[in-house]
């Protein structure tokens, strides 16, 4: 694209922006009744202003983190994975592979296959007690897809093979990728029954590699737990990830719907 | 003395206009929208210090722009700590070429630090002049000419790159 190009692009860009941005705009009355509503609030305003502050912003920041940090909670972790082997004579071999990524075991598996195997991951777990912040690092499932010269067919593929190693079986993997941006959508379910649903949107095409976290939420209930104090066994763990959520907990029924916003 | 009335008196003029300079300034309608009703309400707590009610524009944009950088400021607190806010990207109900111009330019003003997006804005939206801008961004006349050519560098940037991608993606399918 030449300059010149760029720069009317630009500039038309610009023009469309400001028409779209006069479409259902709100009246001064709407505004006014806005205005009559966010008065009549003042204790939420009085918060807002106080937490809208830096200073106090960076306190009650440090104080969260500090407390979703710190507090020990039990949880159970991958620490390897395991690769049950077979050969073409029926000889069954496993072989233990320290990485806690599930990429680099499902490439582990991919290497003997090509030798003519039928290679199966599994996840490797143990039970410890720890933060908030090292359950949810130990849990989260760490997909890395190269995207370069890959279908988007065999990007659904890649992924849905690297679900299966950390012990989910995907039901849905779609993904779609244009200059405008890519979308991942996952339906999976793990051995247990439970069912994941995942929307991973991003904007720009210049996507080299699709890097996210998946699962990794700890929602065991420890003996005598009530349903709000899993639910904040829940919520913790999604905060310490950064993600905004909304977690119900209604007896053997829960319920997680998190998003995380980043700027390009 | 801070009264409501007096305030929609002094906005009624600007009140278009500065809620869509809000709006061109963030993602999305809804963030913009709620940038211009946190604008007001910052407004109505200081509408005691406004001397010159003839100033009034002037006074509110500056209101508007602090308000602004006080959210970008927050945003990385706002990803740590939720304050219920989930920003959406600029929702765009048809395909027309419009509106993904528009989305296209929210992104690209999107990548830009906020003094920039604010000089962009005002001067190519929102005819500032140049000594309005420097006015209401409290900087020199030379500081808001380098922000502009900078901010239009970097969209120019911003768009080259996307093209770059693009074109892969266009002579595979012919």
């Amino acid at each position: 694209m030449s300059t010149r190009n760029t720069d009317s692009r630009i500039e038309s860009d610009l023009k469309a922006l400001a028409e779209s941005s006069a479409r259902g705009l709100p009246t001064l009355d709407q505004t006014a009744r806005a205005l009559t509503v966010a008065r009549t609030q003042p204790a939420g305003g009085r918060i807002m202003s106080i937490v809208r502050k830096p200073l106090f912003a960076t306190a009650l920041g440090a104080a969260v983190v500090a407390a979703v940090l710190v507090c020990p909670v039990p949880y159970s972790r991958t620490v390897g994975y395991e690769l049950t082997v077979t050969n073409a004579a029926g000889r069954v071999a496993k072989i233990r592979v320290p990485a806690k990524n599930a990429a680099q075991a499902e490439r582990r598996a991919a290497e003997l296959r090509k030798h003519g195997a039928v290679v199966a991951v599994a996840a490797r777990t143990e039970r410890v007690w720890g933060s908030v912040y090292a359950m949810a690092k130990d849990k989260l499932l760490d997909v890395h897809v190269d995207l370069d010269g890959k279908t988007d067919a065999q990007v659904a593929d890649d992924i849905r093979a690297q679900l299966a190693s950390g012990g989910w079986n995907a039901d849905d993997v779609q993904v779609q990728r244009s200059a405008e941006g890519s979308t991942v959508q996952i339906d999976a379910q793990d051995d247990s029954g439970r069912q994941m649903k995942v929307v991973r949107k991003t904007s720009g095409g210049d996507e080299k590699s699709m890097d996210f976290q998946l699962g990794g939420i700890d929602d065991a209930r420890e003996p005598g737990m009530t349903d709000a104090q899993l639910r904040d066994k829940i919520l913790q763990q999604l905060k310490a990830r950064g993600l905004d959520a909304d977690v119900t907990v209604d007896g053997g029924k829960i319920q997680i719907r998190a998003s995380k916003s980043v700027e390009e | 003395m801070n009264d409501p009335r007096r305030l929609m008196e002094l906005l009624a003029p600007v009140h278009d206009a500065a809620r869509m300079t809000a709006r061109r300034l963030c993602r999305s309608h809804a963030d913009g929208d709620d940038l211009f009703h946190e604008a007001v309400l910052r407004a109505l707590g200081h509408l005691h210090e406004l001397r010159d009610a003839s100033k009034f524009r002037s006074w509110f944009y500056a209101v508007l722009l602090n308000v602004h950088r006080a959210r970008h400021r927050h945003d990385f607190w706002r990803r740590l700590v939720s304050f219920d806010e989930t920003r959406a990207e600029l929702v765009v109900d048809d395909e027309s070429d419009a509106l993904a111009g528009a989305h296209r330019m929210a992104r690209a003003l999107a990548t830009l630090a906020p003094p920039e997006r604010e000089a962009i804005v005002l001067f190519e939206l929102e005819g500032f002049s140049l000594d309005e801008i420097a006015a209401l961004q409290r900087s020199s006349l030379s500081a808001v000419k380098s922000r502009l050519v900078r901010a239009r560098g970097r969209l120019r940037r911003h768009y080259e790159r996307r093209e770059r991608v693009t074109r892969p993606v266009v002579q595979e399918q012919s």
